[in-house]
């Protein structure tokens, strides 16, 4: 990588300011409990920069003995590190009820449409009866027809074409 | 003679040895949380002695909330509450002398 004098200025200077960071970290007063009061509530609403500080501060307090921390402190770096919130945030209340209403009334209008369809439908055609298909078996003995496997081998135990209840019974 | 395809059988011990030695070599928050994850895949629930290295480390690490998190872990992978108290007793003291509270103790409401 080439390096000009002024980039290896530009690392100096960060490698100078990095001490002003490491200060901090030797924090020992404790975060206000009004700046702590409520988090859970305001973070989510919270700017991003206003976010990145707290949890720089909350960064730095965890490097005291975790004794001296105060419970809402304690409770403030918990939460913001593993509570639900962004990747953990958990479904609103009600979400299994409006999701199973859902599923409910897609159900109820599928039926529904299901049921107007068959009520207008014509009816079975006069093709799909067991006199008209046993009438078809016998045509097809008549005729001679699929001797090795079908109807009309030697041996031959199946319904042929019959599949459908006869004519008059229920549908 | 085993075949090649063999791998060997870690035992439980083995498997202790391994993530305390993980977890003492322990630089940052990243490798914490991977090893922790690495540690809690397993069909088992990782030895107390296991459990003492991560807080430690995590205390090494200064990371307040994965501390608190390792025990929610344990929690979650034991059988049934009796097992979890006895992780807490076996714990306390480190637990106490660490400063590192339960969840249950920062959010109680949320007990389900």
């Amino acid at each position: 990588m080439l390096r000009t004098s002024a980039s290896n200025l530009l690392r100096k200077s960060l490698v100078r300011s990095s001490p002003a960071f490491a200060t901090r970290a030797a924090t020992t007063h404790a975060i206000s409990n009004p700046t702590l009061a409520n988090i859970e509530k305001r973070w989510e609403g919270m700017p991003l920069q206003e976010q990145a500080d707290l949890w720089m501060a909350l960064r730095d307090r965890m490097g005291v003995n975790w004794n001296e921390l105060t419970l809402q402190e304690k409770k403030a770096a918990y939460w913001i590190a593993f509570g639900p919130h962004g990747p953990r945030a958990t479904d609103p209340p009600g979400s299994g009820a409006r999701v199973a209403w859902g599923v409910a009334i897609g159900l109820a209008a599928s039926v529904g449409i299901f049921g107007v369809i068959r009520f207008f439908a014509k009816p079975v055609p006069y093709t799909m009866s067991a006199e008209y298909q046993e009438q078809s078996n016998e045509f097809l003995i008549n005729q001679k027809s699929d001797p090795f496997t079908g109807i009309t081998s030697p041996g031959y135990s199946g319904k042929g074409m019959v599949q459908s209840p006869p004519k008059g019974s229920a549908e | 003679m085993p075949r090649r395809s063999d791998h060997g059988e870690e035992t439980f011990e083995e498997f202790s040895a391994r993530f305390e030695k993980e977890f003492d070599g322990v630089q940052d928050v990243f490798e914490l949380q991977r090893n922790l994850n690495n540690a809690f895949a397993y069909d088992l629930v990782p030895s107390p002695s296991v459990i003492a290295a991560a807080l430690k480390a995590a205390r090494r690490v200064n990371d307040f909330g994965t501390a608190v998190r390792i025990f929610e872990g344990i929690k979650s992978k034991v059988e049934n509450n009796g097992q979890y108290e006895q992780y807490l007793e076996e714990l306390k003291p480190l637990r106490e002398e660490l400063g590192v509270p339960l969840k249950e103790e920062l959010y109680p409401e949320e007990k389900k």
